[in-house]
């Protein structure tokens, strides 16, 4: 069995603010094996408190994006417990974690991150198209017209917010820049302020001033709407712009 | 309440997706509607073309117990007789369509003379008879749409469409070819006709062929013993009123049997005629000897047809698959959002069955655009009549069937998304 060791660095000035709600995440003995041959991967027990953000280091093949994946409810762990908003989504069913998911998650892949023939503004939509609850929070008690005009807004500002100039709103995925679309799949993401956003290297196709422009338009945002961001990378140089940081080492079957 | 408007959600929003995703990727998708949408058109073309000309042949004739003419097959004698198709072998001497006429069990019969043409048209020699006891369809009669029937010499009544096709009205002079064929290079120049009436419509071969009486046959065929008018020899109409024309032989008779009952020993009776050799038939029994003749050839049709259909449904589940592969990003993109493994698998299965639902649309179209094209040509040169009519319930079965069986091909790639979906994966792009 081989062990994957985490050191969880917590700045003073944040150990000081006591938790306002629920955890946003838990961890606790996570682990997690692709085949049932092949040894388990190890997790580090976390906890993270609504609104926190947390930067998960790691070289490949350390399970970010496992991790990534467990939290999202696409994997399921074999052993251990994830709590997220209070709630153990293991014992969930495939499609009550699609639900969870759909209500309380943002997610940004590291590219790819649009639907190619839906225009950037629909892409941003979407999560209210598929969330009855993210959608309510945009627009809560009114009517159906209202409603949609509501979520046309909102999406519209957040997009203008992530400096996504109106021109491009109506247009396709291949027709906007790599740095565009990844904020738009961050509008995406922070549409109907879910609990929790999920990023995995969304900044690796980035040069350094998109980079920077992008994890500062993303955490802001994530502030404003008291979402906790759970971002993995292997770049260190991102660390400052987090309360938190875990590294995941590699494990000892990998690297021997 | 929240589940059900959940459920509208999800279903207007695949609808959505199916949507732009299927206008995304139109280039190749039209193709494969287009194929299938020609073996979709082929299919149901064929069967209904199959079931018009069995309408339309059947339609031909009716009311008419036993067709008599010189012995030969009974397929032989109703083809020409009654669709002017193919040419006699043999005749049918006077004399034993004198005895025909004294067989007091026989309540009517047409004499008809074949061989000569108008233009392509068929000369059809006959008598009264023709006029008063000829039925087809429903027991319909001939009726004349403008003038009247031949009463004279050099005489003639034009069929519906041949009237309209040379644009020919009662009080026309024209002249017959002799022989078949569309262009005669002999033609019975001295002996004119003058168009005495015009038929009504009726769909079958009868638009197609002009008639004139036993007596005008006999008489413009005077000096042409040897194949040629020889002029001088040819008789002018005054010169025939004064003669003998009965004829010595004629090419066929339809007949009416007083009893029913009596119908197999009349046929019996003519069959073993000891004075010469006479083939006498039911037309029911001779049509239906045609559709088994055509029937396997009708299958074997309508079974390749079915493969072509088969192929284009499997050429669309490989595009599709093909298609997958690309889809894989957007589909984990969807799925992190939180789009149910159904709710993609759906996704596959609208596609396919609009698809399908395009093609047949398409093919409705195309079979009628193509059938109204088609069938004038096929009624002047076979004498076939295709109506455009509402589908009947065999061909809306055909018809169901592709959007079915696009359903059952859009599984393929849907049922694979939704284990994909179900399978454990963060983005499916890094797992492939």
């Amino acid at each position: 069995m081989t062990k994957t060791t985490a050191t969880m660095i917590t700045p003073d000035s944040d150990s000081a603010s006591a938790p306002l709600a629920l955890p946003s995440l838990e961890i606790r003995e996570l682990t997690f094996r692709w085949q049932s041959r092949q040894p388990a991967l190890t997790f580090p027990d976390i906890t993270l408190d609504a609104g926190d953000h947390l930067f998960l280091r790691g070289a490949s093949g350390s399970g970010k994006s496992t991790l990534l994946g467990l939290l999202a409810g696409l994997n399921t762990a074999d052993n251990g417990e994830i709590r997220l908003l209070g709630k153990s989504i293991g014992g969930l069913a495939p499609s009550a974690r699609d639900r969870f998911r759909a209500d309380h998650i943002g997610v940004i892949f590291q590219q790819f991150n649009l639907v190619p023939y839906l225009t950037a503004l629909a892409n941003v939509i979407l999560p209210c198209q598929l969330s009855p609850v993210r959608r309510d929070r945009i627009s809560s008690g009114a009517s159906h017209s209202d409603t949609q005009a509501a979520i046309h807004t909102r999406a519209i500002t957040l997009l203008t917010e992530l400096s996504i100039p109106q021109e491009l709103h109506s247009r396709k995925p291949a027709q906007l820049s790599i740095g565009q679309q990844q904020r738009v799949a961050a509008a995406r993401a922070l549409m109907g302020a879910p609990e929790l956003i999920l990023a995995d290297e969304p900044t690796s196709a980035l040069d350094s001033n998109n980079r920077d422009r992008f994890m500062q338009l993303l955490l802001e945002m994530a502030q404003q709407n008291k979402t906790s961001v759970v971002f993995v990378s292997h770049d260190s140089a991102l660390a400052h712009h987090f309360h938190h940081q875990i590294e995941l080492e590699q494990p000892s079957w990998l690297s021997s | 309440m929240a589940i059900l408007m959940t459920t509208r959600m999800t279903a207007h929003l695949a609808l959505t997706l199916t949507k732009s995703s299927l206008w995304h990727r139109r280039r190749i998708l039209l193709l494969v509607t287009l194929t299938l949408t020609l073996s979709v058109s082929l299919l149901l073309g064929i069967q209904y073309v199959r079931s018009e000309i069995r309408q339309s042949f059947t339609n031909t004739i009716s009311n008419t117990d036993l067709i008599i003419g010189a012995r030969s097959g009974q397929l032989n004698l109703l083809l020409y007789s009654v669709f002017h198709i193919g040419d006699a072998t043999n005749n049918l001497s006077w004399q034993s369509y004198q005895d025909l006429k004294d067989d007091e069990r026989l309540s009517w019969l047409i004499p008809i003379s074949l061989g000569d043409s108008y233009n392509g048209h068929r000369v059809v020699a006959t008598t009264g008879a023709m006029f008063e006891h000829f039925r087809y369809g429903r027991s319909q009669p001939l009726a004349v749409q403008r003038g009247q029937w031949f009463n004279d010499l050099f005489e003639v009544v034009l069929g519906a469409d041949v009237a309209r096709t040379f644009n020919h009205n009662v009080g026309d002079q024209l002249i017959m070819g002799h022989g078949g064929g569309s262009v005669s290079f002999a033609r019975h120049d001295s002996t004119p006709f003058t168009v005495a009436g015009v038929l009504d419509a009726t769909g079958t071969p009868v638009d197609q062929a002009v008639y004139i009486s036993l007596d005008s046959m006999e008489a413009m065929h005077v000096g042409w013993e040897s194949g040629v008018g020889i002029p001088g020899r040819t008789l002018t109409l005054e010169q025939a009123k004064q003669r003998n024309l009965t004829p010595s032989n004629i090419t066929a008779a339809f007949a009416g049997v007083e009893r029913k009952v009596l119908t197999f020993r009349i046929q019996r009776d003519i069959n073993t005629y000891s004075k010469e050799p006479l083939t006498a038939i039911l037309p029911g029994v001779a049509l239906s000897e045609l559709w088994r003749l055509l029937g396997q050839f009708e299958k074997a049709l309508l079974g390749i047809t079915g493969f072509v259909v088969v192929v284009c449904l499997i050429s669309l589940a490989t595009v599709l698959l093909t298609l997958q592969a690309q889809r894989s990003a957007e589909i984990a993109i969807l799925r992190a959002t939180g789009a149910s493994a159904g709710l993609i698998a759906s996704l596959y299965l609208l596609e396919s069955l609009a698809i399908a639902l395009l093609a047949c649309v398409l093919a409705l179209a195309l079979g009628a655009a193509g059938i109204a094209t088609v069938s004038p040509w096929l009624q002047a040169n076979y004498g076939v009549l295709l109506t455009l009519r509402p589908l009947n319930q065999v061909e809306w079965v055909l018809l169901a069937a592709v959007p079915v069986a696009a359903l059952v091909i859009g599984l393929v790639p849907a049922l694979s998304a939704w284990r994909r979906g179900r399978r454990p994966g963060w983005q499916v792009l890094d797992d492939a």
